[in-house]
């Protein structure tokens, strides 16, 4: 799904993450950790082409993501940032909605089946109680959920998130980390989550990329991961 | 994005606003004029006829420059307040007015013949609003907050003051009171035979924007957001330019610079719609807009036996107390 | 640009308007009093000397009061004495360089406001000869050139107040004098400030005879217009921006067209200074005027490329008249010579043969 070969990520005078070799598979769900300011962001922003790299490449199904265009890049991967946008007298119908643009036409027309989407993204995240409401009404944490509903519905074969769970209380958050290695395996998708708690993380039980404190390179650590193996390499 | 049926009411009920407006307008001069006047302007136009000369030749552009500087300046103003994600944003705070000002002093004050012909304003007008509507955008891409962006705006207006107030210390006096009245604004210098060609750059300009519906949806959650969802960003936001720049200049040439209706009108619609639905936020600018205008205009009529006042004041009146009380919501 | 807007709508709002009426003016003039027309001056001959009031065109309240002596070091209590003869004038009034010609006393000019808006050939030729400097508008006249040049008077138009600079100047000696002729509106009112010229200037006695020359033309073509049977209809002014600028009844114009024996448009309109109407009623008003006066271009194409709905003015295509072809000429000589003005109209309106041409008027092709 996902080949790194020989990446180098990192704004243009610091590298800040390689890899030499990387495949990340479809169907799974994998979890970023690293200090604060090792680059997870950066790495999450490089696939996605937001970032340019500083050498090697990047390749999605087997294509050069620079290869993409914007229309087949949104297609393909989806972005939940962590930021969420300031906007007065949005619903969060229509803000889940515009996950489905890269699919309508001109006038944005929803069909039948963008509707249906929309809707079981709003199922699968259990938000059907905030339909209707303001998204400058909402708390940091149905935010967060509600971002999320939007990745959904842009229908990617590939997911990232920024941080998904800052906001969210611990069983909420151990709640998202099941329910998106769920999503994964159910619909095939590869999703990349960036977090900086290990302990929760590890509860879920599925595979690491940890970036080494010391070499800064990416490894996979396959499920089931370690604990003091992985805050040796990317805590210490 | 959704259309509730509320929605949908409101946007009839201005959508049949407007013409009413119209017809009141076109009614609500000092001299009264019969219907018969009216129908026989149009149809059976006999040019000796003073009252049918009124209507055709005075009224009826007056009240069709209403709607146009009402609804393109609103539409103008929607248009720059989402590409900035900043409701604080419009063709005046932004200077964009102040770039046709500019050109336009310069081409009535140099004296060159050509440039203080009407083709010549014109051309001035609309080529400074597009160069500033540039200025303003490559400013933007360096500053990250709203107020920043509105602050230069600001400046370019009071740094083009300046250069005007320079320009009419060095004039004639004829000059400076030709520019001097043309600061003023006023719906009432177009002929019936310049309406046709102005008609439709609005029409395009609101064509163009329909055009834009899906892509000014994705940018009210913003630029990233909107280049993740596939929008190309640096495509829209020069025909969103473009389009500004059209409606600004058009207006600007045609009435003089008239101030606020295109930063008060959208934030009305949305208030009043309670969306970022772009398909609803266009018509009913145009639509409130224009009204908006109208309404004014009917009222400087109504007042004129005993005060006249510009429309440019006018719309100041009004719209400034309106932006302080959004601002003091929004802090709210 | 913004500011100026507020500017307008304040002073639209509060006060200043154009159609306020000037009050009635109380009872100043005293014994041996030489003015009959005029209400904003009074020169009151004592022997040699002249005493000099000056009332306020709004209050009609004596503001300055001047002691014109032959003597030096004469004075009065309660008046600022000027040492007459005047040897050196700034005039920022072009009607003053019409009234000091009138006298062949322009010599004893040294400064005008600009070199453009002079028509007099002799005070022309000694601006080129830098015998005469240029100082620019009142509200910030060049205060180091004017001392300079050391004049004796400045005699300023009064725009509401005194000019700035005018104290620093007559703590050094050279004092300022109002002239409100163009805020007179008695036909004969403007003229007769030739006598305070002529008082300046050591030549009374000529602005006097001169005076009473031109007031006898002026009356003998009054009653020679009233026994004209036709009345023709009069409209006069222009647009200035969206509003249509008359004068009123009381108004100079107003005056002079009563006294040419026409029917002037808006006279029912009170007050002394502008009656403001829009377009669509001027047009409403005039299908059937004979006569349109003073629209302040030379050309017809002027006039609609100022706005091309003005094609619908009645009497644009041929009874259109003004003095823009000669404008310096107008502005400084009209005043002291009402009566050509008066002959002019009577000329063009009643087409009487007054005089062998038209002296400032030219119908507008």
């Amino acid at each position: 799904m996902i080949e790194f070969k020989k990446t180098v990520i990192g704004h243009k005078k610091s590298p800040l993450i390689s890899i030499d070799f990387l495949e990340l598979k479809a169907g799974e769900l994998y979890i970023l950790i690293g200090k604060n300011g090792s680059g997870k962001s950066t790495l999450l922003k490089s696939i996605i082409g937001f970032n340019s790299l500083l050498s090697g490449e990047v390749l999605v199904e087997g294509k050069n993501i620079t290869s993409f265009s914007k229309s087949e890049l949104s297609k393909t991967v989806s972005f939940v940032r962590s930021t969420f946008p300031q906007t007065d007298y949005l619903k969060v119908d229509d803000f889940i909605a515009l996950g489905r643009s890269p699919y309508t036409n001109a006038l944005g027309r929803l069909s039948l089946l963008d509707k249906d989407i929309i809707n079981n993204s709003i199922q699968t995240l259990k938000i059907a109680h905030l339909k209707g409401k303001f998204t400058s009404d909402l708390s940091d944490g149905e935010r967060q959920l509600v971002s999320i509903a939007k990745a959904l519905t842009q229908d990617t074969s590939i997911i990232l998130l920024d941080e998904p769970t800052a906001f969210l209380d611990y069983s909420n958050k151990s709640h998202l980390h099941q329910l998106l290695k769920r999503i994964a395996h159910e619909t095939n998708k590869c999703i990349i989550l960036s977090s900086h708690d290990l302990d929760l993380s590890l509860d879920t039980n599925c595979s690491f990329l940890a970036i080494n404190n010391s070499t800064k390179e990416l490894h996979l650590v396959e499920a089931p991961a370690e604990k003091s193996a992985l805050l040796n390499m990317a805590f210490s | 994005m959704s259309l509730t049926k509320k929605q949908l009411y409101f946007l009839i009920i201005a959508g049949i606003l407007l013409p009413v407006l119209c017809v009141v307008h076109l009614f609500s001069g000092q001299i009264s004029i019969e219907f018969q006047d009216f129908s026989n302007s149009l149809f059976h136009y006999n040019n000796q006829d003073t009252n049918q000369i009124i209507v055709r030749e005075l009224r009826i552009p007056r009240m069709l420059m209403a709607v146009i500087a009402g609804g393109g300046l609103s539409l103008a103003g929607l248009l720059m307040q989402t590409l900035f994600n900043n409701p604080l944003a419009g063709p005046f705070v932004l200077g964009i007015n102040s770039g046709s000002s500019l050109f336009v002093a310069f081409s009535i004050m140099t004296g060159i013949p050509f440039l203080s012909s009407d083709f010549g304003i014109i051309s001035s007008a609309l080529i400074g609003a597009f160069s500033f509507g540039v200025l303003i955008m490559f400013f933007s891409l360096f500053v990250r907050s709203h107020v920043s962006l509105l602050l230069i705006g600001l400046m370019l207006g009071s740094f083009t003051g300046a250069i005007v107030f320079i320009l009419q210390a060095a004039s004639s006096s004829e000059e400076l009171k030709s520019f001097t009245m043309w600061a003023m604004g006023s719906l009432q210098n177009t002929e019936l035979s310049q309406l046709p060609i102005i008609s439709s750059l609005f029409i395009l300009g609101i064509i163009g924007s329909i055009l834009l519906i899906k892509p000014l949806n994705t940018l009210t959650i913003g630029e990233e957001e909107a280049k993740l969802l596939g929008t190309n960003y640096k495509t829209i936001r020069l025909v969103i330019i473009v389009i500004t720049a059209l409606f600004t200049g058009l207006v600007t040439a045609f009435c003089g610079p008239i101030a606020f209706v295109g930063l008060a009108v959208p934030n009305l619609v949305r208030i009043i719609f309670k969306t970022q639905n772009h398909f609803v936020l266009i018509f009913a600018s145009v639509f409130i807009g224009g009204a908006f205008i109208l309404i004014c205009d009917i009222l400087i009529q109504i007042l004129e036996s005993s005060i006249h006042i510009p429309i440019n004041a006018f719309t100041s009146l009004v719209g400034a107390p309106f932006v302080v009380l959004i601002v003091l919501k929004r802090l709210a | 640009m913004k500011r100026m807007l507020l500017l307008i709508l304040v002073l639209n709002l509060f006060g200043c308007s154009p159609t306020s009426e000037t009050k009635s003016l109380p009872e100043q003039k005293k014994e041996n009093s030489t003015v009959s027309y005029a209400s904003h001056f009074d020169l009151i001959q004592t022997g040699d000397d002249f005493l000099l009031h000056f009332m306020s065109p709004e209050s009609g309240e004596i503001e300055h009061r001047f002691f014109l002596t032959k003597t030096i070091d004469s004075s009065r209590t309660g008046y600022t004495t000027i040492e007459i003869p005047s040897t050196k004038l700034i005039t920022l009034s072009g009607t003053s360089i019409g009234m000091l010609s009138t006298l062949d006393k322009q010599q004893l000019i040294v400064g005008v406001s600009n070199k453009n808006y002079v028509y007099d050939p002799k005070t022309r030729t000694r601006i080129e000869n830098n015998e005469v400097i240029e100082v620019g508008e009142e509200s910030n006249l060049p205060l180091e050139k004017i001392i300079q040049s050391s004049p004796q008077l400045i005699l300023y138009s009064g725009f509401g107040s005194d000019f700035p600079g005018s104290k620093k100047l007559n703590a050094l000696g050279i004092k300022s004098i109002p002239i409100y002729d163009w805020r007179e509106t008695h036909p004969l009112g403007k003229a007769e400030w030739i006598k305070l010229f002529g008082a300046l200037s050591n030549s009374y006695e000529k602005a006097e005879s001169y005076f009473n020359e031109i007031e006898s033309a002026y009356f003998e073509l009054k009653e020679e217009a009233k026994t004209l049977s036709e009345s023709p209809t009069i409209l006069s002014g222009n647009l200035l921006g969206d509003i249509w600028y008359a004068p009123n009844g009381n108004s100079f114009v107003a005056q002079m067209l009563e006294d040419a024996h026409v029917t002037y448009k808006y006279r029912e309109a009170k007050g002394t200074g502008s009656v403001q109407l829009s377009l669509e009623q001027v047009i409403k008003d005039n299908t059937n005027t004979e006569f349109w006066i003073n629209p302040g271009f030379s050309s017809k194409n002027a006039i609609l490329e100022l706005n091309t709905k003005l094609k619908h003015i009645g009497p644009l295509d041929k009874n259109t008249y003004c003095y823009s072809h000669n404008i310096n000429l107008f502005w400084e000589r009209s005043a002291i010579e009402p009566h050509h003005v008066l002959s002019d109209f009577i000329q063009i309106f009643h087409n009487v043969k007054t005089s062998d041409s038209l002296y400032f008027y030219k119908n507008i092709e």
